[in-house]
């Protein structure tokens, strides 16, 4: 299997999408998939709820230093930057928000990207804003493989237009349905 | 937008080793106890705030400025961005702690290392006063800066904790019209807090050799602070904990943090799961 780690950032139009994509994984994939979601801060529960009902895999907002595992959904939690570590573990942190957000999807991709190389897939959906556009050109400076929701299609361009310009050629331009496609064949490969 | 902000500058391993054993051997200080990735962002912080192009400028000042290691202390330390994070962790400690602790004990130790500047130190004065007992209380507050320490007794901190810290305020109070101003001294670039609340404070410094004290404290408050160590340290940070807590003690850590992960943590029990309350057993 040529992927070890999915990471998947989006914002304010996203929430329906990541929704469907977890729909759609089969109880046997065995790619963990980092969730690097903006949130309401001071909101800390709910969300891992929303995102489990139609989930076939576990969701779960990791613990600090909390080991990566595959078959898991990982959601960043509520207030804190989630970090990929070198030794496959997550790392939080209550440092100041970037790009006015924590979690920063950037923070998320770049760690992940840096710590998982050539085997990191990075995915930005819908959104109001721009983070995430340095993340992804950081996907693709390790090695990784890029994917963009086509803007056509996000409810908020903004952020796929943002991800595409900063990072230049993404591997792929998808709509929502192709990206799952996509995803559950990584696995079969 | 700062350089920081836009993750232009990249440390690698060497470089960080590199570091890591000049502050050792310059100052027998050890970075290696801290986490890796939110290390490497505080030098990269540290290097643009005092405009040093790169990791080697650092290191060479490091290694020439015996002066600026103290700077470098206080600014590896992570300032907190708020008052009252997580309202309903102190909306649980000032109403079903700080009660037991009124019960069973005449004086109140309780210790909150790591108190960089401060926040937490202070949304716990205004607990104990809202719960009536913080004259009972002797709150030591900890960190490894000598001028973070200095700096938060008294601080003035800028606006733009402000909206977020009223806010949860009024989270905290279940109530919309609650106001914390009652707390506050504002002025034009910033606010204070009330002298009053600093009475039963204590600001010291601590060395990461030496954490341990027998300070035999009631209660550790120390939220947010384990994420910044690796595994290793959090290990012992964690046995650092149980020797200077009292028996029956109480341990409050980041609602994301756990202890699972170190020996030491079937000496706990987990009394409240959704704030991290943990105690040790009398």
């Amino acid at each position: 299997m040529r992927y070890k780690l999915i990471i998947i950032g989006g914002s304010a139009g996203s929430f329906q999408l990541v929704t469907r994509i977890l729909s759609k994984l089969p109880a046997n994939f065995n790619i963990p998939v980092v969730l690097a979601l903006h949130r309401l801060k001071h909101v800390r529960h709910g969300f891992v709820e929303a995102l489990s009902i139609k989930s076939v895999l576990p969701v779960v907002e990791p613990h600090d230093k909390e080991s990566i595992k595959p078959g898991k959904i990982y959601l960043a939690p509520a207030n804190y930057h989630l970090y990929v570590e070198l030794a496959g573990k997550f790392a939080l942190s209550t440092e100041e928000p970037v790009n006015h957000s924590r979690p920063a999807i950037d923070l998320t991709f770049a760690t992940g990207a840096y710590a998982y190389k050539e085997k990191t897939v990075g995915i930005i959906l819908s959104g109001a804003n721009k983070d995430g556009a340095l993340g992804l050109k950081k996907v693709k400076d390790y090695g990784g493989y890029t994917i963009v929701q086509e803007p056509t299609e996000a409810q908020m361009p903004t952020m796929p237009v943002a991800a595409l310009e900063r990072t230049g050629s993404v591997d792929q331009v998808l709509k929502v349905d192709e990206i799952i496609k996509f995803l559950i064949s990584l696995t079969k490969s | 937008m700062n350089r920081l902000a836009n993750e232009e500058i990249e440390i690698g391993i060497s470089g960080l080793r590199k570091l890591i054993e000049t502050v050792k051997s310059h100052y027998d200080f050890d970075l290696s106890i801290y986490a890796s990735t939110s290390l490497k962002r505080r030098v990269a912080r540290i290097m643009d705030h005092n405009s040093l192009k790169d990791l080697e400028a650092l290191i060479d000042k490091l290694a020439t400025q015996k002066d600026f290691f103290q700077h470098f202390k206080q600014q590896l330390t992570v300032e907190g961005t708020e008052f009252f994070r997580d309202p309903a962790f102190w909306r649980y400690l000032r109403d079903e702690i700080c009660p037991v602790l009124a019960r069973n004990h005449m004086k109140i130790k309780i210790w909150i290392p790591g108190c960089s500047s401060a926040e937490e130190v202070l949304s716990t004065a205004i607990c104990l006063k809202e719960a009536g007992i913080y004259d009972k209380c002797t709150i030591t507050a900890s960190d490894i800066s000598s001028l973070a320490v200095e700096a938060a007794r008294d601080k003035l901190y800028s606006n733009n904790k402000l909206e977020i810290s009223e806010n949860n305020y009024k989270r905290f109070q279940e109530d919309e019209s609650a106001d914390m101003s009652k707390y506050l001294i504002k002025q034009d670039k910033g606010f204070r807090f009330k002298e009053d609340l600093y009475r039963n404070v204590v600001f010291e410094t601590h060395d990461h050799k030496n954490m341990s004290r027998s300070r035999s404290v009631n209660m550790i408050i120390c939220r947010n602070y384990f994420i910044y160590f690796s595994s290793l340290f959090q290990e012992k940070l964690l046995e650092i904990f149980t020797d200077n807590l009292s028996l029956n003690g109480y341990l409050a850590i980041g609602n994301k943090e756990t202890i699972d992960f170190c020996k030491d943590s079937g000496k706990y029990s987990l009394i409240n799961e959704n704030e991290k309350m943990y105690r040790k057993p009398g």
